[in-house]
């Protein structure tokens, strides 16, 4: 029998999906006397709460109750990390949908018509709506950060070339399909069951437990799936949840909540939006001798996971690059809407955006490739090998990843027959780069690297696994399943994960970081060691044999295709069931809690010092797009990917999610756009006005590789993680479309931000001078082409 | 008159009344069938992750081309041999935002009612094998909507060409694979294996039970009585025409729906639940095409198109291939094919948006509309027919019936634009029609502009003709500062909007700009790819 690691085998869920059995919380069959619950939020972004009647709404049938602040039992304030989120706004209001009013009523046109008549007053003051407001009134949340290395400022002044500049990246929803969703069960004596759409279930059962005035050991929440999260789960199912806690608590009754799309999009938060003063000292060859940016996040209205979203952000704005004198420093900014919070890449992808839109601007201003920009500035031997905040970057691979993909894109001769067909075409101008990631694997915050696992081998020789991994559609649940057959030599049919729940793990990190499989599958693979050389003590004993010479010895014990055996007497062999039913008899513990702990991991923030990842997972990305000259639309022509994630566990599940995440960024740096309007309302508020990519976005030409390396043993079964890093190999389309505005003027180019919509490159090429080529020379061209 | 709707669900025959004629399609399967394979996502019809096929008998039904010769009224014989000359089509809609009053006659299949040739255990039909096979899911929860939105593909094709793939997956979205996989998914081979709807189910057990009421008008009555919160409701849904007639006369106020890609919206979003409503996807008359060379109503219409009110966009673009392939191409980008198999040209013209598709080409090439009353009827030229934002000349009790399309000339050259910020599955943010005949001068050598029309979208409340801009082409010799001239005229006529969709600016430049890449397009071959 082959083992499992290393097999594409499909998705966990994979026939559930295709059957539409798989269920998602709403799918799941109504309670008796089950209630729906809906909320109302804040009508305005800032101001103090007058008055709330809901009198009317509770006259109405089929409304059973509404609840306030008031009715909070325990602690009605939260955070993670600073605690300044309300759960039901109390006074103050701090952005628009903000809850303030909770209804649990029988049916959802019930909710609907409460909506109606309940009524909330209030006094309306002046919102910070934008980062520069907030830098205005130094209204910031958490102290700002910094990470230095060496004088940037005297290493930029002593340079040849300087430039500096603003640069803006925006924000972006993560539209999961599945909206934020919850359903209580309570329990008895004050007992509580949730279930909720969530990345991070132990922080549900935490808040929860804040919030009723109860213990953490009363409540347990369990999230079986989530139909789509990409960190937007991680903090932000907490609301919805302690809703439905909220009225079970009051009512004794079941209760659910389905945030409507509108709903969701307008009071949950978003990937922060960046605003980075930056300036750069470089060489005539394209080296940069010295970085300094200060960045600026959009918080939204409270801190929420922001000043780690900065962290990450500070700790990537080197991306591939070796710079030796480097001063970036964060702040985090207050504003009245939603409380941003992880997406995917969790600062990284601002940090990578802003530094690759200075190697383009270098590459502008020397009128060299970006691609020699980058390449002169890659990591490299020591000294060049260590980051700014003092990691060595080992196992550097990137210069063989961009060798690698140059050749296999044709890169040069695709540059070059671009240039030609940007001098002719009338209609269309084209871009071309090459970027490269480099993203560190591991929470920045140290203790949160740790997993636990709990293995059941029942004695018909099935397992099932249970860890703090949550399933959102990544796969992770299939891979822990491959790791822990392959740990016992037996099918993978044989092994079940089950739904997640704080009753079986304790204490769990949330599914995060792209870290969660490291985390957990070394969780579960250890506590399948544990369970295994107790079976092996036994089974060393059953297998002994005077006459033979053969002493017990646990050392010779194997554990594979579906039997136990010891080496030396391999035939005498016993199927795996059937031994382990022996061994219960034999009272040998068949069940195991496993733990792991990622080591020589830590970073101090106070000194921006550190060496917080485990180590990185690179690649590199070629994107070429096409814009009409007259509309700004644009298309992505062809895109190559290579990525080196070791020694894949399922290398079909990886596939995927570089391919999702590579389209994901693609989505943030071209199409999806976040509007608001001047009073802090979304008004992109569902997928009819905000765009995310639809299959007819699919580059035409999309080369997907995985660049072979064996090198990280030290991880999981020699795999690396793969969740987030493709997200960043996504800003490549958009230096491709720097490249295309560079060939159009200077002013084009630099003026170009992030996200690079049709309306953005329209007027960016608006303010260029028009590289007109007459009626007459586009003919001569055509007619050369013929005559050649 | 039959009081219930006669509609089947997998297989199996229900007779729908009360206050559940007026539930959407979506809530109807999840809450009170409990098939919830269906997912529900967006309520709007943009995700398609509540996509079902729904399945109905050809000339009765919804979207489907009747191609009614003009002298005679027999219907071609379907392949089936069935004796009444109609067969099955199935087609892919957008469950959120069907109501089921409008499903009389239909067959609506769902993720659950899909039959593999295995009938038992965990029976898997070839489109959902190769899903598994080739990764197609992720978090799962687009996947039955995908799965039948490639089911409904496969009702009329073996084999799906990688355009055809991504086309008729434009109105699904999923947020986590990417779509590689489901395209590769799309492209197994096995795919022509998957049995199609005529195989799964027994049709003739349905066309007994359905055959029986074809002809019968269908009256839902909701009485006052039933509960306090809810108001009498009245949905009407004729055979025929006159009824329709009869009906909108005593109604006047009734909501006319046809595809309810509008009205289902407003359902879901905006609260709007009409209380008297005139369903018109069942009157054969509004589903007529009369290619040109027919005589209608005795009048010759050598160059125009007759095409019925209620005629979904699918069947416009094969009505439209091949009198004006730039209609047919352009309509790819209208919607999605879910909302394209429900959507009417008559209802994107009387819910009048200036961002509605359709109506840049209507104003260009001069449609007119045809009213009918039970009064009598009228033609008005579409160009007269807006009095201001949504609002038009039709009168109480008038019903548009048909919409004739002059066709282009031969020498005419007409381009299309609809730009929006997604190129699929978007909501324009401009859009224009231009049509212009250029003559050659012999003496000068030069090109001139020998006849002109220009139609803009999405540039302030109506659709506009740009009549100072055509004034001004008119005659000129044709040239790039010509064509300049003309947008920064253009520019003048328009009075656009900032909105989500793009700023004032934007709009303003757009339609400056479009003038030039016009004058490109048709003046140089453009399409030289760049390939290595």
């Amino acid at each position: 029998m082959t083992q499992s690691v290393g097999q594409s085998v499909p998705h966990d869920a994979a026939i559930g999906h295709v059957q539409g059995n798989a269920y998602y919380l709403d799918d799941l069959p109504k309670l008796q006397g089950e209630l729906h619950v809906g909320f109302v939020g804040s009508p305005i972004a800032s101001g103090k709460i007058v008055r709330v009647d809901y009198s009317k709404a509770i006259s109405l049938t089929g409304v059973v109750r509404c609840f306030t602040v008031k009715d909070v039992p325990g602690h009605n304030v939260f955070g993670i990390v600073v605690f300044d989120e309300p759960f039901l706004a109390s006074e103050e209001v701090l952005y628009i949908g903000q809850p303030i009013v909770v209804i649990a009523a029988e049916s959802v046109e019930a909710i609907e018509q409460a909506k109606k008549v309940i009524e909330v007053e209030c006094i309306p003051t002046q919102p910070i709506l934008s980062i520069e407001e907030s830098i205005q009134h130094q209204k910031f949340l958490g102290p700002k950060r910094r990470i230095a290395r060496g004088d940037p400022a005297e290493a930029i002044a002593a340079a040849t070339h300087r430039l500096h500049g603003l640069f803006r990246s925006g924000g972006q929803e993560h539209l999961y399909l599945e909206a934020q969703a919850a359903i209580s069960y309570p329990g008895e004596q004050g007992q509580i069951t949730i279930h909720s759409s969530t990345q991070n279930p132990t922080e549900i059962q935490a808040l929860v437990s804040e919030m009723l005035g109860v213990g953490m050991h009363e409540v347990v929440c369990i999230c079986k799936r989530m139909g789509g999260a990409f960190g937007g789960k991680e903090s932000q199912a907490a609301i919805p949840a302690m809703m439905v806690a909220l009225v079970s608590f009051h009512t004794g009754r079941a209760a659910r909540v389905l945030y409507d799309r509108e709903q969701d999009m307008a009071s949950t938060g978003k990937r922060h939006e960046y605003l980075t003063d930056w300036a750069v000292g470089f060489e005539p060859d394209g080296r940069l001798v010295g970085l300094k940016a200060d960045l600026y996040s959009n918080g939204g209205a409270s801190t929420d996971l922001s000043l780690a979203v900065m962290e990450r952000s500070l700790l990537h704005s080197d991306n591939c690059y070796f710079i030796p004198n480097v001063e970036v420093t964060g702040q985090v900014c207050f504003t009245n809407i939603p409380s941003n919070t992880a997406f995917r890449g969790f600062g990284g992808p601002q940090a990578i955006a802003m530094i690759e839109n200075i190697m383009e601007s270098v590459a502008q201003e020397l009128g060299i490739d970006a691609l020699l920009v980058r390449r002169r500035n890659l990591y490299g031997e020591a000294p060049a090998d260590v980051t700014h905040y003092g990691q060595i970057f080992s196992e550097n691979k990137l210069a063989q990843v961009f060798d690698k993909l140059e050749a296999t894109s044709n890169y040069q001769l695709r540059r070059d027959a671009i240039r030609e067909f940007n001098k002719t075409s009338k209609l269309f101008v084209r871009g071309l780069a090459m970027t490269g990631i480099k993203f560190g694997i591991s929470f920045t915050t140290k203790f949160l690297n740790q997993g636990n696992a709990l293995v059941n081998v029942y004695t018909d020789g099935t397992v099932q696994v249970s860890t703090g991994a949550t399933e959102m559609g990544q796969g992770v649940n299939v891979k822990i399943r491959q790791v822990v057959a392959d740990e016992f030599g037996i099918p993978l049919s044989r092994v079940v994960v089950m739904a997640t729940s704080t009753e079986k793990n304790n204490n769990t990190s949330p599914t995060a970081a792209s870290a969660s499989m490291d985390l957990n599958g070394a969780a579960a693979r250890n506590a399948c060691q544990q369970i295994r050389e107790r079976m092996a003590v036994f089974a060393s004993h059953r297998f002994a044999s005077g006459p033979e010479g053969i002493v017990a010895s646990p050392t010779h014990i194997v554990f594979e295709n579906g039997e136990v055996l010891d080496r030396r007497r391999p035939q005498d062999r016993v199927a795996f069931g059937p031994f382990c039913a022996e061994a219960r008899r034999e009272r040998i513990d068949l069940g195991a809690r496993g733990f792991f702990a990622t080591p020589g991991v830590d970073f101090n923030r106070e000194t921006g010092k550190g060496s917080p990842f485990f180590y990185y997972t690179q690649g590199a990305t070629v994107a070429e797009v096409e814009i009409d000259r007259f509309t700004g639309q644009s298309r992505v022509v062809r895109v190559d990917l290579l990525i080196d994630i070791g020694d894949s566990i399922n290398p079909a599940i990886d596939r995927g999610q570089l391919i999702g995440g590579f389209i994901q960024g693609m989505g943030w740096v071209t199409n999806e756009c976040l509007v608001y309007d001047a009073k802090g309302k979304l008004l992109s508020n569902s997928p009819t006005t905000y765009k995310i990519p639809a299959i007819t976005d699919l580059p035409e030409v999309f080369n997907v590789e995985f660049f072979p390396n064996h090198d990280n043993q030290q991880n999981i079964r020699g795999s690396k993680a793969v969740g987030e890093p493709p997200l960043m190999m996504g800003v490549a389309v958009w230096a491709a479309m720097k490249d295309a505005m560079g060939s159009i003027s200077k002013l084009s180019s630099s003026a170009l931000n992030l996200p690079a919509t049709g309306e953005v490159l329209l007027e960016c090429i608006g303010l260029g001078f028009h590289e007109k080529v007459s009626l007459e020379d586009a003919s001569k061209t055509q007619l050369e082409e013929v005559v050649t | 008159m039959k009081q219930d709707i006669s509609v089947y669900i997998n297989g199996k025959h229900y007779l729908i009344t009360g206050a559940d004629s007026f539930s959407t399609l979506s809530d109807f399967l999840r809450n009170r069938l409990r098939l919830v394979g269906t997912k529900i996502m967006c309520s709007e019809g943009d995700c398609g992750a509540c996509t079902v096929l729904v399945g109905r008998r050809r000339d009765s039904c919804l979207g489907v081309l009747a191609h009614i010769d003009t002298n005679s009224h027999n219907a071609e014989t379907s392949p089936d041999g069935n004796t009444t000359g109609l067969s099955w089509e199935y087609r892919s809609v957008d469950s959120c935002i069907q109501f089921m009053f409008q499903l009389e006659g239909a067959h609506v299949v769902t993720i659950e009612g899909l039959k593999s040739d295995d009938s038992f255990g965990q029976s898997l039909t070839h489109i959902q094998q190769a899903f598994i096979d080739h990764q197609g899911s992720q978090c799962g929860y687009c996947t039955p909507g995908f799965v039948m939105s490639l089911a409904g593909m496969r009702e009329s094709n073996d084999k799906l060409e990688s355009h055809e793939i991504r086309e008729g997956l434009s109105g699904n979205l999923c947020r986590c694979t990417g779509y590689v996989a489901i395209e590769e998914a799309a492209s197994d081979e096995s795919f022509s294996r998957q049995k199609v709807m005529a195989d799964s189910y027994c049709h003739d057990a349905m066309n007994a039970i359905l055959d029986s009421r074809i002809n019968d008008d269908v009256l839902i009555e909701l009485p006052e009585t039933t509960s306090e919160n809810i108001a009498e409701r009245l949905a009407f849904m004729p055979a025929s025409l006159e009824p329709a007639l009869t009906f909108l006369s005593m109604y006047p106020q009734a909501t006319v729906i046809a595809g309810a890609s509008d009205v289902g919206v407003w359902h879901c979003k905006s609260g709007f639940h009409p209380k008297i409503i005139l369903c018109i996807n069942r009157v054969t008359e509004l589903q007529t095409f009369y290619a040109p060379n027919k005589a209608f109503d005795g009048i010759e219409r050598e160059s125009s198109l007759v095409l019925g009110a209620s005629l979904n966009w699918e069947s416009i673009r094969e009505a439209c291939r091949e009198w004006i392939p730039q209609f047919d191409s352009f309509l790819t980008l209208f919607g999605s094919p879910q909302i394209r198999h429900v959507g009417t040209i008559g209802g994107n013209i009387v819910n009048g948006s200036p961002i509605a598709d359709s109506l840049p080409i209507l104003f260009a090439l001069d449609a007119r509309l045809r009213l009918a009353s039970a009064n009598g009827d009228r033609r008005v030229p579409i160009n007269e027919f807006y009095t201001g934002y949504k609002k038009n000349v039709m009168q109480s009790g008038e019903l548009l019936t048909h919409v004739e399309l002059p066709i282009p000339k031969d020498a005419e050259i007409l381009k299309l634009y609809k730009i929006s910020r997604r190129r699929d599955m978007d909501i324009s943010t401009f859009t224009a029609a231009i049509a212009i005949q250029l003559k050659h001068d012999s003496v000068s050598g030069f090109k001139t502009v020998d006849s002109v029309r220009v139609a803009l979208g999405g540039v302030g409340p109506l659709v506009i003709r740009a009549s100072k801009t055509e004034a001004f082409l008119l005659g000129r010799e044709w040239c790039e500062s010509v064509a300049t001239e003309a947008g920064a005229i253009a520019a003048t006529e328009v009075a656009p909007i900032t909105d989500v969709r793009g700023s004032e600016k934007y709009r303003r430049t757009l339609t400056k700009n479009i003038f030039q890449r016009f004058f490109f397009e048709t003046s140089f071959d453009c399409s030289k790819a760049l390939q290595i």
